[in-house]
């Protein structure tokens, strides 16, 4: 039983690492990035493996110490899995009905091309 | 355990920091769309701050504020694009 529970909280040290270096990596591109489609496109590639990842950590631990409770960080999990995407999602096309103007060498305009036919 | 106390210890350190950056893209943002964003990460980061914390102190009421914060900042997102797209929240 000690195996189990030593193995669990080591898994749940390495999800919780990856997690953060997923948030790090988001917050980066959102300073970094040229426009806010890319910024956007970072943000929502960023925060939603970031977010499963650290939550499905916690979880492994929450394992260890009260196996109830824990269904609380999953249905966050599955809120999130959705919601955030569709956040995400949202705010692009918010920006595109709004003609936010793209960065400069942007060639690739798929939805305006789909419009047009 | 103490050693993954330590650990989720730093990683709400890291996470603060992170909020502050992002909040530089919420302040300073030049279009409209930058705010939403970074007010969009930064709910992410504090619904995981908030589980961090709930498994540092063990206590499992935490969780449910992190799931109410979680659906409030979905919601919170949601208007602000409806609001300005159509400078009304709709029916």
């Amino acid at each position: 039983m000690i195996y189990i529970t030593v193995m669990l909280q080591i898994l749940a040290g390495i999800f919780i690492i990856g997690g953060v270096f997923f948030f790090v990596a988001a917050t980066v591109g959102i300073i970094r990035m040229p426009d806010p489609y890319n910024r956007a496109h970072t943000a929502g590639k960023g925060d939603s493996p970031g977010l499963l990842l650290s939550l499905t950590g916690v979880w492994f631990y929450w394992l260890t110490i009260n196996p109830i409770e824990s269904l609380k960080i999953l249905m966050v999990i599955i809120f999130m899995l959705f919601a955030n995407p569709i956040a995400v999602h949202a705010i692009l096309r918010f920006c595109y009905k709004t003609n936010v103007p793209w960065m400069e060498g942007t060639t690739l305009h798929l939805l305006k091309d789909q419009e047009k036919k | 355990m103490i050693e993954l106390d330590f650990l989720l210890k730093v990683a709400i350190l890291v996470l603060s920091c992170t909020i502050f950056f992002c909040l530089y893209r919420a302040i300073l943002g030049p279009t409209t769309a930058d705010r939403i964003i970074g007010i969009n990460v930064v709910g992410t980061k504090v619904v995981t701050a908030f589980v961090f914390l709930a498994a540092i102190f063990q206590k499992d009421s935490y969780l449910d504020i992190a799931m109410l914060y979680a659906m409030l900042s979905y919601v919170l997102t949601i208007a602000f694009i409806k609001y300005m797209d159509h400078r009304d929240l709709g029916d």
